[in-house]
């Protein structure tokens, strides 16, 4: 095959067999790679209600026909099972995915649950579940070096201890940058006593047309080189948006979302100034991928000084860390993020648990006794006390390690109206403060409150229609469509139409093993997407059907949400968004109202071919010839 | 005549260097079968550095070919295996200290850097210059006007009282 490996491993842990199975054209034209094959084993292998820490949950990992060439970002990887929560979970990142085509796959499912810890080494068809008792208890750096000593420098993704102990927020890193994490993928792998998986192989990925193939990547280094928003991307990362879409847009919630952080005073400690001063050591670079957006991280001074690690995005530790749980500055932030990192646990989780703590102690619905004596309050020595606690399951960590529904249940019982949680997921953006694709998003995201694949030029407010219409054109939205849904800046009347096409957009990219950060979506359209395709696997396709594939997946992953009972209830925002105000920088930001979030969910389930209650239509399913999905 | 100069503190590991060589050479994205390899270290996160061969002046691998499989070519210097001689002993790979010759278990034959004829791919793809191809008799210039910036930001301000 060309493009693909050609082959999905099945890995059994409880009996320690393995399977192959073979991948035909018709199979991958039709759900193309990634969020689309994960999608399809998930629903198809996977039994509805079975509890997600139970063996019979199922690990999916699958990358795209793209990846494992020299395509620019051609390694996306994405991690689909059924998270702590209950709800599907799609996690993507980078690296892993082209080390599974090298040795010989395009995804994997693990499934069962090992009797001793063991990591899964995968060597080509050399399969083997290593003995892992001597990694158990380790954090996520010392193992992962151990593993790579162990394997030749395979690629490894694993857990640290919080996956161990099942913390429902607990993270995978991949070679201790990458993250599949927020909606608790290593408390699954812990589950599993899986510590890790390592891949590596010496099979090569070929193209169908090797010359035209050349031309088409050449031309997108091409395009790389001089899009003159690269060496910023390379410089600051995310912090990027700092001015455009992070301050003044109450980027950085914090007090349990009853405010934002200071624009001023998170751009004095955290700012791009501060952070070319007081924490970058350099860029760091997905696998192919010459804009190289990721952090190379040092601290610089007191008492940390020298403590160097590579992170995918700063960005998030900034909003956790230092909005919401007040750690200082740069040096104990770093701090902060290595020490989460080695443990495996999601930075946004764990703050906006620590912030609901201290706001619901703050107000006096809990108490002394109901922290087991852990003195809630912010700042770098509690974060770091609780984070022990919390990874060890031990007093007031085992209350949070629990899932965001739990810690309701046994934190806030009559008050549940101060959590703030979608679908057991805590939603990275206020919807209050901005209504963009990526924020609605999180209403609908299968995992909650997640906004990777609604990324889109609307993170930028007040966006002007005719920019609106030039992007909806360029990511495949039908004219007919354009002229339904994008006819005034109100971002309350666009904004659920448009992030349909945001998310299949995106999802496309990613089903293809291809990066959705902006300086690939503004290479990308579908028609160059299905160019590429075609180039490197020799199948014919069309963008629409590339789309289609995008769209697939995503009501794929609603279709498991639905097998379990969730649909429109669960697609309601946390009570704090349409009961109370927040504050950006002193000026009141009004609570959205229900009818106007029903209006939005009605208009979004209206583009997706979903009925009143967000439930994919038959004629949808017959659509996009899933009928038997149902 | 021109060499490969690598520059690690330019380097990002993005590995592109094994993709190029390895599809210019065999039409196939293989890091395993590239003559460039890009090393990257646990306890250095942010060193990288790719190795390939340095076409030495007196080369082992040559040397000890018991086939003489291996020439020099006049116009890019390079050390080029000829496969259609070579008898797959393997010799070389033991003979390079630096291992930068590659077996080619499928083939049967030894494999090496032949700087692309004259074009390397590596140096083309590399987004950082960490890779480049200069003149053996001026390739040594950057690193020199490198470091010798470095020493200068360390005398900077100092009068010669108190140099």
């Amino acid at each position: 095959m060309y493009g693909y490996a050609g082959k999905f491993l099945h890995v059994d842990l409880t009996k320690g067999e393995f399977k192959e199975e073979k991948l035909g054209e018709d199979f991958c034209r039709f759900y193309i790679g990634g969020a689309g094959f994960n999608g399809y084993h998930m629903l198809k292998k996977m039994k509805a209600h079975i509890d997600p820490f139970s063996p019979e949950n199922y690990i999916c990992i699958s990358t795209g026909p793209i990846a494992g060439t020299f395509m620019p970002s051609a390694t996306k990887t994405v991690l689909s099972l059924k998270g702590p929560a209950g709800f599907y979970i799609s996690s993507p990142s980078s690296n892993i995915g082209r080390f599974l085509k090298y040795a010989g796959y395009d995804g994997i499912t693990i499934t069962g649950c090992s009797e001793r810890p063991v990591y899964l080494d995968i060597f080509n068809d050399d399969i083997q579940l290593r003995d892992a008792s001597h990694l158990w208890g380790k954090d996520i750096f010392t193992a992962t070096d151990i593993i790579k000593e162990e394997t030749q420098d395979a690629s490894v993704a694993c857990i640290g201890p919080a996956g161990e102990n099942k913390v429902t927020f607990a993270n995978i890193l991949l070679n201790k940058q990458g993250t599949w994490c927020r909606s608790g993928d290593g408390a699954i792998m812990g589950s599993k006593n899986l510590k890790a998986i390592a891949i590596r192989g010496t099979k090569g990925v070929k193209v169908a047309d090797p010359k035209k193939f050349n031309d088409l990547v050449m031309d997108y280094f091409r395009k790389l080189k001089s899009n003159p928003m690269v060496p910023t991307w390379n410089e600051l990362g995310l912090l990027i948006g700092w001015d455009a879409w992070m301050i003044n847009t109450g980027k950085f919630v914090t007090n349990n979302s009853n405010d934002t952080a200071s624009s001023e005073e998170m751009t004095t400690l955290y700012g791009p100034e501060a952070y070319k001063r007081q924490a970058r050591a350099g860029a760091s670079h997905c696998h192919t991928c010459p804009v190289g957006c990721k952090s190379a991280l040092e601290v610089k001074s007191g008492e940390f000084a020298g403590l160097k690690f590579l992170q995918s995005t700063i960005f998030s530790s900034i909003e956790s860390f230092g909005a919401k749980c007040r750690v200082g500055d740069y040096n104990h932030l770093l701090k902060c993020v290595y020490t989460i990192n080695q443990y495996g646990m999601d930075n946004l989780t764990f703050c906006s648990k620590m912030d609901l703590v201290c706001d619901l102690y703050e107000k006096g619905i809990i108490g002394l006794e109901d922290t087991m004596g852990w003195l809630p309050r912010k700042g770098f020595e509690a974060t770091m006390e609780l984070m022990e606690l919390v990874v060890q399951r031990k007093g007031m960590g085992s209350l949070l390690a629990g899932t965001w529904q739990e810690v309701t249940k046994n934190l806030a019982k009559g008050h549940e109206e101060h959590v703030v949680h979608l679908k057991g997921t805590e939603p990275a953006n206020d919807l209050r403060t901005h209504i963009c694709t990526e924020n609605f998003g999180q209403l609908v995201c299968p995992r909650g409150g997640h906004n990777m694949n609604a990324l889109s030029i609307t993170i930028v407010p007040h966006r002007k229609l005719n920019s609106l219409k030039k992007f909806a054109k360029w990511i495949g939205m039908p004219e007919e469509r354009i002229n339904a849904v994008v006819v005034s800046e109100d971002e309350a009347e666009y904004v659920p139409g448009f992030t349909k096409w945001v998310e299949d957009y995106n999802v496309m990219l990613l089903n293809l093993g291809l990066c959705n950060r902006p300086p690939y979506q503004q290479m990308l359209d579908p028609e160059a997407c299905a160019e590429l395709f075609r180039t490197a696997t020799g199948f014919d396709i069309t963008p629409e059907e590339l789309l289609k594939a995008g769209e697939r997946a995503l009501i794929m992953e609603r279709l498991f949400n639905c097998r379990e009972g969730f649909d429109r209830k669960e697609d309601q925002p946390p009570p704090k968004w349409v009961t109370k105000s927040t504050w950006v920088d002193g000026r009141e930001i009004k609570p959205l109202s229900q009818d106007k979030v029903n209006y939005m969910l009605d208009q979004y389930y209206l583009e997706r071919g979903w009925d009143k209650q967000g439930i994919p239509r038959i004629d949808k399913l017959k659509e996009l010839n899933i009928e038997d999905m149902k | 005549m021109k060499m490969l100069q690598i520059y690690p503190e330019k380097c990002v590991g993005c590995k592109l260097c094994e993709l190029a060589c390895s599809f210019s050479h065999f039409e196939e994205f293989n890091p395993s079968i590239s003559f460039i390899t890009n090393a990257n270290f646990q306890d250095e996160p942010f060193f990288f550095v790719s190795i390939a061969c340095f076409q030495c002046e007196e080369p082992y691998c040559m040397e000890i070919c018991p086939a003489k499989a291996l020439k020099r070519n006049e116009e890019t210097k390079a050390i080029i295996i000829n496969k259609d001689r070579c008898v797959g002993c393997k010799m070389c790979t033991l003979a390079c200290p630096f291992g930068n010759i590659t077996f080619l278990e499928r083939d049967g034959v030894s494999a090496k850097c032949d700087l692309c004829d004259g074009d390397p791919k590596c140096v083309k793809i590399c987004p950082t210059e960490a890779i480049q191809y200069c003149e053996i008799s001026t390739g040594d210039f950057p690193k020199k006007k490198m470091f010798s910036e470095i020493v200068k930001e360390a005398y900077r301000g100092k009068t010669s009282d108190q140099l």
